[in-house]
Parts: structure tokens; sequence; C-alpha cells
């Protein structure tokens, strides 16, 4: 990969060389007049389209946009420092977790893997613009869609992560019950992640990071103060609480689908 | 602006104005690039106006190139593949350097001469490559065309374009160097040596 890397730096110094040389070399522009001269010649071949049976659009090898081929696609968009620097993360989160109480646990998930997600997002939006402008002008994708499947990679890679993370608590920690830790972390994860693609492909990529940062705090202070004043006020079974994660969980996944359908006719980049 | 592929649905549907807006938005871009392949004006324009044809004749059996501006240059260069191959490009005299240089008006006599020296050096050099590394040259530097652009018109992998790209600008580096120090060398001793464009350049 390294020597890959030199070769193409080593290409591109050669190009800057002889850029100027490249220069000298002026040809002349057909001017209106000319393009005038080819629009007439080329009229009559114009006109038979016009007097031809009418026929369906075949698109020439077009393919309908692949959600799941542009999954695969940009999978290798990531370099290895960033699966690497993720899984860290995740390694650290979970043999810290390992050591408190479950609520503690729970706490540091709800905080950490929203937070990941953000940063995955931030990051992909960062570095999204010289590789999205060639995959852009190369394939009949429209670009949106590109942006949500890189993001989509992001928030697969941290529920998987968080998932295994999980499963090895359950073995280390005491009182652990798997499936509502589950929830107790998906549930503000994919609701945060919904409103980031949803407002995003709505009003922007600032907008949609803003919206989640500001969901993101808004949840982890609702639960704090739940957790000291709350209880008092109101309490939730634990039946009433999974009903309440789980829809969450539901909405989350809702507005990811809308962003997928508005990506689908977005044709233009987005700040 | 409006798409390619949105002209050329219009364009199957027998839109005259998509039909316009589309030829002069690519009359131009690809006329300089057959000229350039060819290095004979009026031949390109034999070319621009096959090329928009083929493209016509296309559309009449209502398909649509996945990729407009690729599809363009893709079959500009086929058709100058085809014509560097006939026996008309055999039996032409194909002595057009001398064909004149755009004139710039703020230049000087001196400045324009430099330029007229400095690209038939160009056009004499481009003689040392292949089709297909004079090709990947000009779309890279006349078209302005990304790598991976070039490889699709070509049809050929990334890498191969790369390392074409790389051979081709090695070579023309070496050809146009001997002809600085020959140009040097000839000049050595006379009281006036012209400075040339290509040395003072860089």
């Amino acid at each position: 990969m390294k020597e890959q890397h030199n070769q193409d730096q080593e290409l591109y110094q050669l190009e800057d060389e002889m850029k100027d040389m490249f220069s000298s070399y002026v040809v002349k522009s057909p001017s209106s007049q000319d393009t005038k001269a080819l629009l007439a010649a080329l009229q009559p071949t114009f006109n038979e389209i016009a007097s031809s049976p009418e026929e369906e659009f075949r698109q020439e090898s077009i393919q309908p946009p692949s959600f799941l081929s542009q999954l695969k696609a940009q999978i290798s968009f990531y370099q290895w420092h960033f699966w690497v620097t993720s899984t860290l993360i995740f390694v650290m989160l979970t043999l810290f977790s390992s050591n408190v109480y479950v609520t503690e646990a729970t706490q540091f998930y709800q905080f950490a893997i929203p937070l990941s997600m953000l940063v995955g997002v931030f990051y992909t939006y960062q570095t999204w613009n010289k590789q999205m402008r060639i995959i852009e002008s190369i394939t009949p994708f429209p670009p949106a869609l590109l942006l949500l499947s890189r993001m989509v990679i992001i928030l697969a890679m941290n529920i998987l992560m968080g998932i295994i993370g999980s499963f090895y608590l359950s073995f280390k920690v005491q009182h652990f019950e798997l499936l509502p830790f589950l929830l107790d972390w998906i549930a503000p994860a994919m609701l945060i992640y919904g409103m980031i693609a949803y407002v995003m492909m709505r009003k922007g990529v600032k907008f949609g990071l803003g919206f989640g940062i500001a969901a993101w705090i808004v949840l982890m202070v609702a639960g704090a103060i739940y957790q000291t004043h709350g209880y008092a006020l109101i309490q939730f079974s634990h039946s009433q609480v999974a009903g309440i994660q789980t829809f969450l969980v539901t909405l989350g996944l809702f507005l990811l689908f809308l962003a997928y359908k508005k990506s689908l006719k977005l044709q233009t980049m987005f700040r | 602006m409006i798409s390619d592929e949105r002209l050329l649905e219009q364009m199957a549907e027998g839109d005259q104005a998509a039909f316009e807006a589309f030829v002069h938005r690519y009359h131009v871009p690809i006329h300089q690039y057959t000229e350039r392949l060819l290095k004979d004006s009026k031949k390109a324009e034999d070319v621009v106006q096959e090329t928009f044809i083929r493209l016509l004749k296309q559309l009449k059996s209502k398909q649509i190139p996945t990729y407009p501006k690729a599809w363009l240059y893709r079959v500009a260069s086929n058709i100058c593949k085809d014509y560097w191959r006939s026996a008309q490009y055999r039996s032409e005299d194909t002595a057009k350097e001398e064909m004149p240089v755009t004139v710039d008006q703020q230049a000087s006599v001196i400045e324009i001469y430099e330029r007229q020296e400095t690209r038939k050096e160009m056009l004499a050099s481009l003689k040392n490559l292949s089709e297909s590394q004079q090709q990947i040259v000009t779309l890279r530097f006349y078209q302005d065309m990304k790598l991976k652009e070039i490889a699709d018109i070509l049809d050929l992998p990334l890498g191969t374009v790369k390392s074409n790209l790389f051979h081709a600008l090695k070579k023309l580096k070496g050809v146009l160097s001997k002809e600085v120090e020959k140009e040097a060398a000839n000049n050595e001793g006379t009281t006036q040596s012209r400075p040339r464009a290509v040395s003072t350049r860089r």
C-alpha cells in the first residue's frame, strides 16, 4: 500500500513538473458559427428521432441505485486506522464497564455509543468531499445516498461492537440482564441516529450533526434528571420501559428509512 | 445546471432546445480533444460530427448512455483510432505541425515565436508516445479529467492508466530535455542567445 502511495506521489510530482510544458500546446476553439454549422449538419439526424415510433427508454446498463451495493463499495472508503481506533475505543469501553455495577455500565454505554456515532458521522463528513466528487462523477448514484450509506456503516459498526461488548459484560458483570441492557443503549443511539439522518437529508449535514448533538445532550440530561428526581414523581414498570425503548428504536429506524427515501431524490451536494 | 442525462432524455423525446444545449456544451471540448489527437482541425470536425451522429442514432433507439461525457469521449477516441488504422491516414501528408497557434493579442512577437517553437517541440515529442498514451496525456492535461474518468473512457484499469501516464510523462520529459540541451549547445558561442520558453518557465 505504501509502495502504491509512493508511486502515486511520484506521478503527481511529475505531472506538476510537466504542466507548464503542456500549456504551450494551444489549439483553436471552434467558434459559435462552427457550432451552428455543426447543429445544421446534425439536424436531419436529430429530426429522425422525433419521427421514430414511441418506445420506452432503455437506460443503457443503468442499474437503479442499490443500497446494498453501495454499502459494500463504501466499506473500503474507511481506512484501516479508522477500524482499529474504533475497535480500541470499544475494547476500552467494555473493559472499563466490566469493573462497575450494571447501572453504571448502562450509563457508560448510553453516553459513549451515541457519542461514537456522532464522531463517526463527523469523520465521514470531513473526509467526504474529495472522494465524493470523484464517485459522483462516475456513478449514477445520488450523492446523498452515498453519504447515507457511509453513515449506515458507522451505525452498523457501533451496534455490532456494542452487542459484542454487551455479550462480554453478560459473563463478567453480576446481576447482568442482556436484553434490557441492550435496549438501554440501543434505543437512545438509534433514535439519535435516525434524527441525524432525517435532519441531514432535509436541512444539510451541519444541521443534522448539530441536531444530533443537541438530541444526545437532551437525552443524557433527561436520563440523569429522571434517575435523581423522576422516580419520586413517576415510576415505570420494566415492561413499560421496554415498550418505550422499543418505540424509540422503531422511531429511529423509521426516520432512517425516510432519510433513505429522501436520499434517492437528492441530486445536489449539500453542506 | 441541467444534467447531461436529463438533456439526453429530452433529446430522445425530440426536444430541439435540449439538442442545441447539449451540442453547445460538448462541441468545444470534444473538438479540442480530437484535434490534439489527430493534429488536424478539419479532420477533428469530421470526428466531432460523427461522434454526435452516433449519439443521435443511439438516442433514436431510445438507449441513453449511462455517463454521457465518458460515452462521448470514448466514441470520439474510437473514431480517431479507426482513422489512424485507415488507409486514408497512411496516404495523407501528415505534416501538420505548421498549424497556426491561437493568436493572443496581448503577446509580443517574441512570445508568440517562442510559444510556436515550444509547441512544435511538444507536438514532435507527443509522436514518441503510443496511441493510448497520447489519449491519456490529452485527457489528463487538456480535458482536465480525473484518472478514474480516463480509465472509464478508455476502458482500462485505473492502474494501467496511472502507469501509462507515468511512463508517457517520463518519456516526454526525457525527449524535451534533450531538445533543450541540443538548443543550448547550438546557441553556445552566439552572442544573442534566445532565452527558451521551455527552460525559463520552470
